[in-house]
């Protein structure tokens, strides 16, 4: 039976109003508006509404996906982002979960472990201390956050949006915490994204989502505490110069403006001292990207089930097929990993 | 010069019969140590060199109270030596930071232990060959015998009960092997405080 909650899902990652699905299709909007209040349109209509979509037509008879409660995602950037970039990632949450309860269902994955800090959040960076100390971190800088989050049984995927609107999100999901990253960012900004993500996990969602100004404030510092403990920057308060900043900066693989911010908010570095750093930082183009960046963290999780899958003789796209999804939607969210593949034998070779 | 016959308790059931006599509980003595190591992995670079020794020994300490006071045992601070001492007078339990358990060779002490510790300690070598030494240190030792929960750097954990002299273990009269980590460990780690990355990422495929 065709399932309009999927035609939603599905129109809503595309961007297209319903209005504009509505005349890729071919039928009034009104006609659109009632597929996707359970008529069920008849099979030639589903077929051009699949391909308007680019998505399969067995998509759109599966089961309702499990969409998400909107209200209890954390979204980094909520300001800037427009409705329609919202729903997309939203709608990108919902094949998110759909991706990883299919993972679940076949690997034994890491089980969360956070602790709920909804009381330190008005102190974040008491919460940040007090998450490092749960997990035996002691200050020493964390070489990939990313990993680092993955086995404590957070659930990360990515993000593709086209835009620079939308950071990050996270949200709990019974006793699974989600976090989904865009890729669009810098590595430096996405890791920062993933400590934030990690800072409303803790922070908020034990206690519901709050998107509010302050709420992202409190997730901000517990990120900037988290990756950049104090007894450990202590050693560098005397960092003052833009080289001095680039150069230290990826101890912490954060961003230079990030770890200028974290010296002065310790007030480590003067006002002045800080102002000059940041015209001067601007000028060599890191307010807007980070020249000379570093590797982007990746999936640890979803890159050992490829291999996995790909040691039984199992694919992506056997992925994307048993959740009737496109495989680009399945690449944008692991990622765009591909399994570590043995390598070929040397005595082997192609016959053609 | 007789020599010391040292009771050593490696197999878990040995383990476990020394500890029902001594009204402990295996699961007690790890969390001791474990609360240990884990206090001592929080010090940050910020702090004296010898944080991780003071936090291991300060939570140390208060952990081995919290799991073993009770029926059994209760709180004493004879000679100046924070532990535990059972209801009956018989056997008395502290903490001691060593460098590892639970190998052939002893463990070594990471600072060098006090008169009162040697006091507590015994019987002395002098006592052992039947010589009556007299006082060595001023303060008179009562007859308990001392073991201490001791933890290594590699958060190995033993149960023993040392001679101490001068400042350092000279005999063992009985060592109890709690926990042993897999990972080899051959010399005192190193300060490091570079990134950390090695972080267990266990995935596997669900049976059936």
């Amino acid at each position: 039976m065709f399932n309009s909650e999927r035609l939603k899902t599905a129109r809503e990652r595309r961007m297209l109003s319903a209005k504009g699905l509505a005349e890729r299709v071919g039928v009034s909007a009104v006609t659109l508006s009632k597929y996707e209040n359970g008529h069920s349109p008849d099979d030639p209509t589903v077929g051009r509404i699949a391909r308007a979509l680019d998505y399969p037509v067995n998509f759109f008879f599966r089961d309702s996906p499990e969409r998400l409660d909107t209200s209890t995602v954390s979204f980094r950037s909520l300001s800037r982002m427009r409705a329609k970039e919202r729903r997309a990632a939203e709608a990108a949450g919902t094949l998110g979960i759909e991706l990883y309860e299919w993972v679940g269902d076949r690997f034994n994955l890491p089980s969360a472990d956070l602790i709920d800090l909804s009381k330190e959040r008005h102190r974040p960076h008491v919460a940040a201390r007090l998450l490092r100390q749960h997990w035996n971190l002691g200050d020493r800088p964390i070489g990939n956050v990313l990993k680092l989050i993955e086995s404590k049984g957070v659930r990360a995927l990515s993000l593709s949006e086209a835009t620079t609107n939308v950071d990050a999100y996270s949200f709990w999901r019974g006793d699974h915490p989600y976090v989904f990253l865009n890729q669009e960012k810098t590595a430096e900004r996405s890791i920062f994204d993933t400590a934030h993500e990690l800072g409303h996990l803790v922070l908020h969602h034990h206690a519901g989502a709050k998107a509010d100004k302050e709420a992202e404030t409190q997730a901000d510092r517990f990120a900037s505490a988290f990756l950049m403990p104090e007894s450990d920057l202590m050693d560098y308060a005397h960092l003052s110069g833009p080289r001095q900043i680039i150069a230290a900066k990826k101890r912490w693989k954060v961003s230079a403006m990030a770890l200028a911010y974290r010296l002065h908010s310790l007030t480590y570095m003067s006002d002045w001292t800080y102002r000059s750093l940041c015209i001067e930082l601007g000028k060599r183009g890191y307010r807007s990207g980070e020249p000379d960046g570093i590797e982007r963290e990746r999936s640890t999780v979803l890159a050992k089930v490829l291999t996995a899958l790909w040691s039984k003789g199992l694919t992506k796209q056997t992925m994307a097929d048993d959740l009737g999804i496109p495989l680009e939607e399945v690449e944008a969210l692991i990622f765009s990993l591909s399994p570590n593949r043995p390598e070929p034998s040397p005595g082997l070779h192609l016959v053609w | 010069m007789p020599s010391f016959t040292t009771s050593i308790a490696a197999t878990p059931e040995a383990v476990e019969t020394r500890l029902v006599e001594l009204f402990v509980e295996l699961a007690q003595i790890m969390a001791i140590g474990q609360t240990a190591r884990a206090y001592a992995d929080d010090a940050s670079p910020a702090m004296p060199l010898n944080a991780a020794g003071m936090l291991s020994y300060l939570h140390g300490v208060g952990a081995l109270r919290e799991q073993l006071v009770g029926p059994h045992y209760v709180m004493d601070r004879a000679c100046g030596i924070e532990s535990v001492v059972s209801r009956n007078r018989t056997i008395r339990i502290g903490f001691q930071n060593v460098d590892k358990c639970c190998v052939h060779m002893p463990p070594l002490p990471r600072t060098e232990k006090g008169s009162g510790a040697e006091s507590l300690s015994g019987p002395s070598l002098f006592e052992y060959v039947g010589m009556e030494p007299g006082p060595l240190t001023g303060v008179k030792p009562d007859g308990i015998l001392t073991y201490y929960v001791m933890v290594g750097l590699d958060g190995s954990i033993e149960l023993s009960c040392p001679v101490i002299e001068k400042g350092k273990y000279v005999e063992w009269i009985e060592r109890i092997f709690i926990h042993s980590p897999e990972a080899d460990w051959e010399a005192e780690p190193v300060a490091d405080d570079g990134p950390l990355d090695d972080f267990d990422v266990s995935v596997s495929f669900k049976e059936g």
